[in-house]
């Protein structure tokens, strides 16, 4: 158990805070001046002292000179009432590791003290803005967290009230979205909901967007933040530049239903349209438009081999592919198919597919895709593949 | 008084200059009273457009007019307005677009750094170092007062940013006025006047009530003069006063490294640690603001 000293002239500020620390787990020890301090400190060690400035027979500082010059490196918070800044310069020369100014609430001082005795729940160093991994929860929209928090899709914080308005318009009606118009709106949303994406206006008038996206990020850490700007003439510059300052990617203004459509793939549809378990792959269908078909098979090629590798992993023997729900191109299934399989062929895993009649005709309309065993269900595939 | 030096020698430099300073002030003072220091009046088009944005009803066309008349502040707008953050592929070709794209507000901020920004430019080139670096500190503690107002639920952040433009604006007039008193003494004496010790010392000392006097001549919001007025010590007993976030994003941006010459660090670094419990500031907070203000600063200033 930590033991903290606590140093006041006030027997009640003492006991207030002797109450608080006891609740954090500490053992406390009281001392009301400097030098009644130092004569306790020769007796007993403590982990951290918490001093008063002003105090009779031996103020703060003084009591600090003296714990130093002997040698005593144990951590030190000022917690006062004294606001000068000399005071506290000439404290912080004699090694501080805090300060509380007097009032103060009860968060920071538990904040402070679980700091300087490197407990848990102090508040954590910055995280690194070279981090840009995102990894995105589950698919819940509307529904409430095991925290009792609620789930949003998307969070728009734009000054601009057309700007989610016209957000709505072009998502998906599954797709949830919450538009705020300012930075302090915004946090106080992210305090109280999970979201999946939340899109920051890379200009908003009051604020640094990129140090937003950094406070953001910190209250939703498993969000995507995507800046909103205006189309770049080069939009792999402003990515790039937008990452850097720790987005994770660029949506831009203003919105078409293509893009819009990317962004929902990007970031809603991508479970939906490949889903893994065991050595079992679904492929979910297309429902967009004919001429947006190509980026459906593009992104399934995409997503395959990381489901794959994840497969071979777990030294599974064969791959079971569902396609009873996928979208069947006469031309592209197959090439997607061939990829696959060849893809399985160099880790040494077999393809099974799973499908009807209309399936089985596809499969055998190619010479790299006739030789692909196919089921009527999962069950009998699976048994085949284990 | 943010000069770096021991306790003893500040004392001591107080007790030889701080007459001295305290003469200069009333000097500077009783000059701008009589209208005889020439203080740098609000450019015309500058001044035009902030009585157009104090109009609800009027219209873009309006400022087109008077920004017409500004070349270099046309080109400003421009510029914004095109940037990578605005421009998108259409490149605005007519100041109506660049100023609609812009919006009224952050033309504001345009016009009001445009306006700080030339008095923080000296043909003096013994004052043009001080100044240009003055005015990179100014902007910076301009965005950090800007977003830590925006970040903790306040909403003077507009007034914040002006503040923190305006809050050193004295330092290059007050070293003006001390050039000059020193040029005229070289020449009556043939010797030099004061060391740059107690140059810096009466600059510290005396810079602040000319902000306010810049403040007053352009007609600033009242907040803002106070907040000038104020910023250089905390008041505890008034946490929520928006001088007191400018006194921590000063201090703040002089341990970010963007500080004037001669800066007191280790008193800055005292100003955050009290700053951060009066104001109740993340230390998250800090970290972001201090990691990122230089190269926000490059970008603007």
């Amino acid at each position: 158990m930590p033991r903290v000293m606590t140093v006041d002239d006030s027997r009640a500020v003492r006991t207030i805070i002797a109450k608080q620390l006891t609740a954090l787990g500490c053992e406390v020890e009281e001392a009301e001046d400097g030098k009644a301090a130092l004569d306790k400190l020769q007796d007993i060690a403590v982990d951290l002292v918490l001093l008063d400035v002003t105090m009779p027979v031996m103020d703060g500082p003084a009591m600090l000179a003296g714990l130093r010059q002997s040698g005593n490196r144990t951590p030190v918070i000022m917690l006062t009432s004294e606001a000068k800044r000399s005071v506290i310069a000439e404290a912080l020369k004699l090694g501080i590791d805090d300060y509380i100014l007097k009032p103060f609430k009860p968060e920071e001082l538990a904040e402070k003290v679980k700091k300087s005795l490197n407990l848990a729940g102090g508040s954590a160093p910055a995280a690194d803005e070279g981090e840009a991994a995102v990894t995105l929860p589950s698919p819940a929209a509307g529904a409430a967290t095991t925290e009792g928090k609620q789930f949003i899709d998307v969070l728009v914080v734009d000054d601009m009230e057309n700007v989610a308005k016209r957000l709505r318009a072009l998502l998906p009606s599954h797709v949830t979205l919450h538009a705020v118009m300012s930075a302090q709106a915004a946090l106080a949303a992210c305090k109280e909901r999970v979201c999946r994406v939340i899109l920051v206006d890379y200009d908003l008038p009051d604020v640094s967007a990129a140090l937003l996206s950094t406070q953001l990020k910190v209250l939703q850490p498993h969000a995507a933040v995507v800046a909103l700007a205006l189309k770049p003439p080069n939009t792999a510059q402003f990515v790039s530049e937008v990452q850097a300052k720790g987005f994770a990617d660029a949506l831009y203004k203003p919105f078409s239903p293509e893009t819009m459509e990317d962004f929902v793939q990007q970031y809603f549809d991508k479970q939906d349209l490949l889903v893994r378990e065991d050595n079992l792959v679904r492929l979910g269908s297309f429902n967009g438009k004919p001429e947006r078909m190509e980026r459906y098979f593009t992104r399934l090629d995409s997503l395959f081999p990381p489901a794959l590798e994840t497969i071979a992993a777990a030294c599974f023997e064969g791959v079971v592919v569902d396609l009873s729900q996928a979208t069947l191109h006469p031309e592209r299934m197959p090439r997607l198919l061939a990829s696959v399989s060849s893809r399985c062929s160099n880790m040494g895993l077999r393809v099974l597919v799973v499908g009807g009649t209309d399936v089985k005709k596809l499969l055998g309309g190619y010479e790299e895709t006739k030789g692909i065993p196919c089921f009527a269900d999962t069950t009998s595939a699976k048994a085949q593949a284990a | 008084m943010d000069v770096a030096m021991e306790p003893a020698a500040k004392a001591a430099l107080e007790k030889s200059t701080g007459p001295l300073a305290q003469q200069i002030e009333k000097l500077v003072l009783r000059k701008i009273a009589d209208d005889s220091l020439a203080l740098p009046a609000l450019p015309s088009a500058i001044a035009r457009c902030m009585e157009l944005l104090k109009d609800a009803s009027a219209e873009p066309k309006e400022y087109v007019v008077v920004l017409e008349t500004d070349p270099m502040l046309a080109a400003r707008v421009f510029r914004m307005a095109n940037s990578a953050a605005f421009g998108g592929t259409q490149r605005s070709a007519t100041l109506m677009a660049a100023v609609t794209r812009l919006g009224l507000k952050r033309l504001k901020t345009l016009l009001l750094q445009a306006a700080s920004e030339r008095l923080f430019i000296s043909k003096n080139a013994s004052i043009a170092a001080l100044a240009a670096s003055v005015w990179q500190h100014s902007v910076a503690v301009a965005l950090i007062a800007r977003d830590l107002c925006a970040l903790t639920a306040r909403s003077d952040s507009e007034e914040a940013c002006i503040a923190g433009l305006l809050h050193d604006v004295g330092k290059p007039i007050v070293a003006s006025v001390l050039l000059e008193a020193e040029r005229q003494i070289v020449e009556l004496r043939g010797s030099a006047w004061i060391g740059s010790e107690e140059w810096t010392y009466v600059l510290a000392r005396t810079h602040r009530a000319v902000g306010v006097a810049v403040a007053q001549k352009w007609e600033l919001p009242e907040v803002v003069r106070t907040t000038v007025r104020d910023c250089s010590e905390f008041d505890a007993a008034n946490r929520a006063s928006l001088a007191n976030v400018l006194c921590f994003a000063n201090a703040l941006a002089k341990t970010a490294g963007i500080c004037p010459p001669l800066t007191d660090i280790e008193d800055a670094k005292a100003l955050v640690l009290i700053g951060r419990s009066l104001l109740g500031v993340e230390e998250q907070v800090v970290g972001s603001l201090s990691s990122t203000i230089k190269g926000r600063v490059a970008e603007v200033a």
